[in-house]
């Protein structure tokens, strides 16, 4: 159903900016990487802050929901247009406005895509540490609306630890702008995170500011086979014993992953096993001891294996980005995204492969093991019935193990049913009077992350 | 079986390149050295032949200056390569493939070998020129672009496929030789850990910049690179609105021809 004729009017005459209604070019903000897919109404790429201010206005005064949309790579559906919405394209917004070496900041338009922005800020010994597997792809304003991270995110964190400042139009049009160019503050409850993971349902990202670490002097990949039955409980403690050698990286592929992604990308990993990938962290003068101890610790863990050596580790990251995609050419169509704690994981990898096994579904393993976070991959229909049960009952599980629902990807429109399980009941209503004061319309990519109504096992969902 | 490999520092594919501030070369600050493209299929390929005729070595040979040249070095021996020779580039000197040649020419023709294989081509200059030129510097024949090449320890020669126009030309040759290879028809292979470490200890021997004046006569290059430029940014995609599939296909052609002037 296309705009009535008065608001596609309207539209025109108010928002400075490109407006896209042609169905055919609408098509490729159609849907993300979650196979779900609804065309919007149209596309809007405001051409600046007061365009968007008035873009949000005009959402208010016909009813029309908008979604923000950076790479529309997300997973479970964040930036799937709601149905009858409008997308706001910020992949234009990709300037880079500031970049202070003396304060190790960098402000950004929310449409830099996160591996440009690492080659830019490579002249100046910086880099902003999380790198998604998507990260050719997705832009900084979704890495910080999803609170995406990427392997180095073992030793770096989450995006959540790095946004310093953000500037966004909130769903009533007003500009709001949070944070401190300091590295600490003591001022009352952190309004900044709030916005971070908001999934583009409070705010829409104008300008974020980010925090960066000074680039090592050296990093290498290694890649390990381990045996497909290894106990994560026990192994991780000893692997990560002591602060050296540094691993900035801890990864698992299943050897079907692994095996997978050598097919898919002539990877050159290890044939026929399960793997460790690893990163360290070196200087010239400490990588050979530092590599030495590497060894050591290896074979003081257990791992008999003969490890590889990625020179350039980004290479390996690169590479290991794309093992959703070599699933999906296998079948794949659905990534999930959990975590727990270590002490759990061995309970986690058992419990994923049962109820893969109790629906009669394939599944793959592979996640950032060092952060207890696992991506099983499902060979399911993702819009069956099926996929909706496994679903549930991975998220049912990483609860019962005291792990989190969605570790990095998102709630979106796939997990919405069920984050009364993550923050409870009183949390919901604690998020829910954020979202009326920041967006009362409910124009903010409605349907996603919110409930629609709080849901707890037992209820719709299940 | 001697076998040499030539390799050459390039800057990672991945750094992003731009001129210097006169705009007559290739900015090196902060630019990452590696070795990557058809020097790292050249040096997989002496490897997988050293694997085939057992008592084979394998020496890898790179001129350029310190400290970049040294570490591919490196990386080359932690591959499986057992020896490498640094032949010496001064600070401050701007070679052209002509000058390379004739310095790692001195450098190979310090060792007996039977085959010396090298890049069809580097991926930062893409001259093409070392290969041939080494082997007319040496008084061997060459062959390239092979994208087959194989020992056939019964005849004691090497099986070698080239890529010509629509097919394949198949060779049997003896060595001593020089082979320029295509790129990645081989799976170039990742260091083990403990050859990484290995790597480190090993002593690289190295030709200084004086000898290689010595040998081969006073070395100054006979080209001078006098601009260099980034390709022009692309310019923003063009939609065309259309309702059926053959007014978008007309509006295209229409546009070829009168705005791109593509087609006549
Ligand atoms: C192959 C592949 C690998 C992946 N690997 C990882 C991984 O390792 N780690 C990980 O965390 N994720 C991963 N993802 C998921 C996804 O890439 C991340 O969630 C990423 O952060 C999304 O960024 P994007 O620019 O594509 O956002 P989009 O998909 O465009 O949007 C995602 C969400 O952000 C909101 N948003 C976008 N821009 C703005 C803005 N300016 N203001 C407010 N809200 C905005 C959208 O409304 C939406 O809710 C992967 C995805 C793929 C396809």
């Amino acid at each position: 159903m296309p705009l009535p004729r008065d608001a596609s009017e309207a539209l025109r005459t108010e928002v400075a900016g490109t407006v896209t209604e042609d169905p055919d070019a609408l098509t490729r903000f159609a849907s993300d990487a979650s196979h779900m897919v609804q065309l919007p109404v149209a596309a809007v790429a405001p051409r600046d802050r007061e365009a968007l201010q008035r873009l949000v206005a005009w959402a208010r005064r016909w009813k029309i929901p908008l979604v923000a949309r950076g790479g529309g790579s997300s997973l479970d559906g964040e930036s799937v247009p709601p149905p009858g919405g409008v997308v706001v394209d910020f992949a234009g917004w990709n300037a880079i406005v500031e970049i202070s070496d003396a304060d190790r900041l960098v402000r950004v338009g929310p449409g830099v895509v996160n591996r440009d922005l690492h080659r830019i800020l490579a002249s100046h010994g910086l880099f902003f540490p999380p790198n998604p597997g998507s990260w050719t792809m997705s832009t900084i304003g979704g890495n910080a609306a999803t609170n995406a991270a990427g392997p180095r995110s073992f030793r770096y964190g989450s995006t959540r630890n790095w946004v310093r400042g953000l500037e966004a139009v909130l769903g009533t049009g007003e500009l709001l702008r949070v944070g401190h160019r300091t590295r600490k503050a003591s001022t009352g409850p952190d309004l900044l995170g709030f916005l971070v993971g908001s999934e583009g349902t409070l705010g829409m990202f104008t300008e974020v500011c980010l925090a960066l670490a000074p680039v090592p002097e050296r990093r290498v990949g290694l890649v390990l086979p381990v045996p497909d039955d290894l106990s994560f409980r026990r192994t991780l403690p000893r692997l990560l014993a002591s602060p050296a050698p540094a691993f900035s990286a801890v990864e698992y592929l299943d050897r079907a992953t692994a095996a997978a992604l050598n097919r898919f990308a002539s990877g050159r990993l290890p044939e026929d096993s399960a793997l460790l990938l690893t990163e360290l962290e070196s200087t010239a003068a400490d990588e050979e001891t530092d590599l030495e101890r590497v060894a050591r610790r290896f074979s003081e863990t257990g791992f008999t294996g003969e490890p590889v050596v990625y020179a350039d580790a980004d290479q390996l990251w690169t590479l290991r980005g794309q093992s959703g995609e070599a699933l999906e050419q296998e079948g794949v169509r659905i990534h999930e995204d959990v975590a727990v704690p270590w002490s759990r994981l061995d309970e986690l990898f058992e419990g994923t492969r049962a109820l893969a096994k109790r629906h009669d579904v394939l599944v793959r393993l592979f996640g950032h093991l060092g952060d207890g976070n696992l991506h099983p991959a499902f060979v399911v229909d993702p819009m069956s019935d099926r996929a909706r049960i496994v679903r549930r009952d991975l998220v049912l599980l990483a609860k019962r193990l005291g792990g989190t629902l969605s570790a990095e990807h998102g709630v979106g429109l796939l997990k919405a049913p069920y984050l009364a399980l993550e923050h409870g009941e009183v949390g919901v209503s604690v998020l829910e009077a954020i979202k009326r004061r920041c967006d009362p319309d409910g124009i903010l990519n409605p349907g996603k992350l919110y409930p629609a109504s709080p849901l707890v096992p037992g209820g719709a969902a299940s | 079986m001697e076998l040499l490999v030539l390799i050459k520092p390039v800057p990672d594919p991945d750094t992003r390149l731009r001129p210097n501030a006169a705009g007559t070369a290739l900015d090196t600050d902060g630019v990452k050295w590696v070795l990557t493209g058809y020097d790292e299929s050249a040096v997989e390929q002496a490897l997988l032949l050293k694997e085939s005729a057992p008592g084979s070595r394998v020496r890898a040979i790179a001129f350029g200056p310190a400290p970049r040249t040294e570490e591919i070095l490196r990386s080359a021996l932690a591959l499986g390569c057992d020896t490498a020779t640094w032949v010496e580039q001064p600070s401050g000197l701007v070679p052209d493939p002509m000058l390379s040649a004739n310095a790692l020419s001195w450098a190979c023709q310090k060792t007996p070998f039977d085959l010396l294989v090298v890049g069809k081509q580097a991926l930062d200059d893409e001259a093409g020129v070392v290969g041939p030129a080494v082997a007319e510097r040496l008084g061997v024949a060459d062959y390239g672009p092979v994208v087959d090449l194989r020992w056939d320890p019964a005849a004691g020669k090497f099986n070698l496929a080239r890529a010509v126009e629509g097919g394949l030309e198949r060779i049997t040759a003896s060595g001593p030789m020089v082979v320029c290879l295509q790129q990645a028809w081989n799976d170039p292979r990742t260091a083990k850990l403990q050859n990484v470490l290995k790597a480190r200890r090993t002593t690289i021997d190295k030709v200084s910049w004086a000898e290689v004046q010595a040998g081969v006569g006073p070395a100054v290059p006979g080209t001078r690179l006098t601009s260099f430029r980034l390709p022009p940014p692309r310019t923003g995609a063009k939609m065309i609105a259309f309702k059926t599939p053959e007014e978008a296909a007309q509006q295209l052609v229409r546009l070829l021809r009168e705005e791109a002037k593509t087609l006549p």
